[in-house]
């Protein structure tokens, strides 16, 4: 398993410089001058071209590209244009409350989103299986901002129990989660559902059935397993993404992830941590598709890896 | 086959909500009402407390010589102080950080004799040769300063004289100089605090507010300065100011902001035109209102274009802009119709150019086309078979876009077609730089005259944001003398020919000057506006629960 892991990481290095090209690529195609967006407009053509030169942005592009992999590779992502300060800082300031965030709405989504499937398979053609899915048709639908607006309405304005801005305490986690939870769990439950009544047909749970096993057990010990290899595929999508940043739920309540750091590095053509971000977006996918390989393992002993 | 049934998973569930709710339930505020309150509720202002400000846009760094964000230097301010102030009723720029200062006759020596017995946060006294390095180093190409770099241009040479005399020498007489210094671009700076590095994250100052910490894409929250006794004299606040801490609560979405206003977790935050009326009437809040501290909304025209080289064309535009139906729709009434370059709020503002300015007269737009050779097609104007087509440059969202839907109605009413392209803000920057623009929308936060430098004089073409293209030797007269002239009657004759000879020569179409609203929980007493500088802290206390 650890040869294995060694490998899979090995191999995911062809896939971050292909990555690094692409974004640095993109990064310097976008129209608009770094340079004359931080130093503001009324900057003298002297001013542009000194800084410029200082940021190494007069260099030749191949010559941008290759120190700014080096750099990575060592560790270091370059200055934030805007800021001044190393992007690892800035992404280490915003990192916490973005993994925070990943796992607490994920957290909500992968019991609701799992239960909600298992239900609605189990009471297949029933009200109650055309009521979770209609809850998760409409969590899939309606807009993550609009959810979030009416949560913060009701909690944080009318009724006034759950702060609607900020990070600070645990409860300014609870809102966030819950809308990110939302749009999560409706997949989830989607794919948990149609996954379990492939795995309802088969026939070793007829088996288990006809042995006379309780309900539950053959759902949740022997049905739950395989329905949950596809589920913990999306599940791994989901969590890649999330550790992105979530850019309209971070607008939404203030919430100090990598999202809004991105939007801001766009917005300021700030291309060291546009290509910084993206690496790490890079990274976080190619981890998450790895530990979910293993977490296959886990589920199907027979998926062995060497 | 199911015996126990989905009874008791439900009721579990049904549980851990009712829990998740009693748990929120305490410790948290109901609307509008007191939160970190002060102590000391026996007459007059409670000193202690906590006063959180929503603020919009984060800072980029909180070291004012690197940054051109108008809310770095507001805090910056807060955090440093200043050499100079304005008077909020004389509107003179009298001493702060000085006890004197004067201006030689020729204009070109400003010397100031200090105010003693000022500290820095990190208890050095601030003496001369602090200021010596704070203008030194804002002029030192190795900073690239922004906005400090600019307003210290005409700064040839600074001099210690002793502790507490500081002399600085011009290159040429420099009109606006005074206003810089009341900047928050040109905060003294400790040169030990400096040194120490990442000063853009833990700045130090001679204000009446410290540094307390930032917390990234979070908050920034400022603590008082117990040692703080030299405000100026038209604050009531003399000594250290009363609450314990100014927190600014970083969230950009307004939706977000005016919930947190509403439920309590902010008192303070600029509040969008949809809801002024809302809380105006709300007995739980103060609305405060500044008239924007800078142009408003202008129209420019790029004068490379052979179409807007012909001043009826120009002026026709002018005379097609239905100002008040734009104020009414995008600004719901706050606002007034500009006529000319300058706003009210600014030094040499002619109230004549009310009488000279463009009015909505599309009759009178028609005829104007119809002189420069223009005859109308079917819908539109056409020369030579070509129809009066027209880009115009707006940014991609709030009263910018809504207007320039609006520009495009009316000019279309006259028979020009326009074509609306909205950009963010840096590609906007990127295309007007490169002349891509036939017309662009523009507004800019200033507080001088002089900015007509930056955007009227034929200097600043490719080299700065003078987009126009304008090349006018009549003009760049008349902007030099502005910026040269220090007697105060003469330069704000200057400006009043140079608002005459901008509306003659119509190189702008002046639309509106904006009121900005700010909504402030009853709970924070002692908030006010400077009608130049904006929102005033010194005076602020919080309401003991």
């Amino acid at each position: 398993m650890f040869v294995y892991v060694i490998k899979r990481l090995m191999a995911a290095v062809p896939t971050l410089l292909g990555v690094s090209l692409v974004i640095f690529s993109m990064v310097h195609l976008t129209p608009g001058d770094p340079v004359q967006v931080m130093l503001d407009v009324h900057a003298s053509a002297d001013q542009v071209a000194r800084l410029r030169h200082e940021m190494g942005l007069d260099r030749p592009l191949p010559e941008q590209y290759a120190r700014f992999v080096w750099g990575a590779v060592r560790g270091d992502l370059g200055v934030s244009l805007k800021s001044g300060r190393p992007v690892g800082a800035e992404m280490a300031d915003r990192l916490p409350a973005t993994l925070l965030l990943t796992f607490a709405g994920m957290g909500i989504a992968i019991p609701f989103g799992v239960l909600l499937g298992v239900i609605a398979a189990a009471k297949r053609d029933t009200w109650i299986d055309s009521l979770t899915m209609v809850v998760a048709i409409l969590g899939v639908s309606v807009p993550s901002f609009w959810i979030g607006i009416v949560l913060m309405y009701v909690f944080g304005v009318r009724l006034n129990v759950l702060p609607v801005a900020g990070a600070s305490s645990w409860k300014h986690l609870i809102l966030p989660a819950i809308t990110l939870g939302a749009l999560a769990s409706s997949v989830l439950a989607r794919m948990t559902r149609s996954g379990m009544l492939e795995v309802l047909s088969s026939d070793y749970v007829r088996t288990a059935r006809a042995k006379g096993l309780a309900g539950k057990v053959v759902l949740f010990k022997h049905a739950l397993k395989n329905t949950m290899i596809p589920v913990v595929t999306i599940i791994g999508v989901q969590i890649g993404s999330l550790l992105g940043g979530t850019f309209i739920i971070e607008q939404l309540y203030a919430w100090p992830g990598v999202g809004r750091l991105a939007v801001g590095a766009i917005q300021a053509r700030d291309y060291p941590m546009m290509q910084g971000i993206g690496l790490y977006v890079a990274s976080a996918y190619v981890l998450v598709n790895l530990v979910v390989d293993m977490v296959y393992g886990l589920l199907d002993p027979r998926i062995r890896y060497s | 086959m199911m015996k126990r049934g989905w009874g008791p998973t439900v009721s579990l569930l049904l549980v851990l909500i009712m829990l998740l709710s009693a748990c929120s339930g305490g410790g948290s505020t109901s609307g509008g009402a007191a939160k970190d309150g002060g102590d000391a509720p026996s007459g007059g202002a409670a000193k202690g407390g906590t006063i959180n400000y929503g603020l919009s846009d984060e800072p980029d760094t909180l070291d004012p010589q690197k940054s051109g964000l108008a809310v770095v230097a507001s805090l910056s301010w807060l955090i440093g102080g200043s050499m100079l102030v304005q008077d909020p009723q004389s509107k003179a720029y009298i001493c702060y950080l000085c006890d004197t200062y004067e201006v030689s006759g020729d204009g070109l020596v400003w010397t100031f004799k200090l105010k003693q017995g000022v500290k820095f946060h990190n208890g050095n006294p601030l003496k001369a040769a602090d200021w010596k390095y704070t203008f030194e180093r804002a002029k030192d190409p190795a900073t690239q300063a922004k906005n400090a770099g600019a307003l210290l241009k005409e700064a040839k040479s600074v001099e210690a004289v002793g502790d507490y005399e500081l002399k600085v020498t011009l290159s040429n007489p420099f009109a606006p100089f005074a206003d810089a210094l009341t900047t928050g671009f040109l905060v003294p700076l400790s040169k030990a605090a400096v040194d120490k590095g990442d000063y853009g994250r833990n700045p130090v100052g001679a204000g009446p507010f410290m540094f307390a910490h930032w917390r990234s894409g979070e908050r920034i929250a400022l603590k008082r300065n117990p040692d703080f006794n030299w405000a100026s004299a038209f604050y009531r606040q003399k000594g250290p100011l009363l609450p314990d801490e100014l927190v600014y609560k970083i969230i950009p979405e307004e939706a977000t902001r005016i919930a947190a206003l509403e439920s309590g977790d902010v008192d303070i935050t600029n509040v969008n035109y949809q809801n002024v009326q809302r809380f105006n009437s709300d007995s739980n809040f103060e609305t405060l209102s500044i008239k924007r501290q800078g142009l408003g909304l202008f129209v420019i025209f790029n004068l490379e274009r052979p179409i807007l080289q012909d001043l009826k064309v120009r002026q026709a535009i002018n005379a097609a802009i239905n100002r008040e139906a734009i104020i009414k729709a995008v600004l719901q009434g706050y606002g007034k119709p500009a006529f000319g370059p300058l706003p009210e709020v600014f030094f040499g503002y002619d109230p004549g150019v009310e009488a000279k300015g463009p009015r909505h007269e599309p009759q009178k737009a028609t005829k104007l086309l119809e002189e420069a050779g223009y005859t109308k097609g079917a819908e539109y104007y056409e020369k030579n078979g070509q129809p009066l087509t027209l880009n115009l440059f707006t940014m991609t969202s709030g009263t910018w876009k809504a207007s320039a839907e609006l520009i495009q109605a009316q000019l279309k009413e006259i028979g020009v077609k326009v074509d609306v392209q909205p950009y963010e803000w840096a590609t906007l920057t990127a295309g007007l730089t490169n002349g891509k623009h036939d017309m662009s929308l523009m507004g800019y936060t200033y507080a001088d005259p002089d900015v007509v430098y930056l955007f009227l004089h034929s200097s600043q073409i490719g080299n700065g944001i003078n987009w126009s293209k304008v090349k006018d030797a009549d003009l760049d007269r008349l902007i030099d003398a502005g910026r040269t002239t220090v007697d105060p009657a003469k330069r704000a004759d200057v400006y009043k020919q140079l608002q005459a000879l901008m509306i003659d020569k119509a190189y702008w179409a002046p639309i509106y000057n904006e009121e900005q609203f700010f909504a402030v929980n009853k709970r924070v007493q002692g908030i006010w506006m400077h009608p130049t500088k904006g929102m005033q802290f010194i005076d602020a206390s919080v309401k003991a629960k």
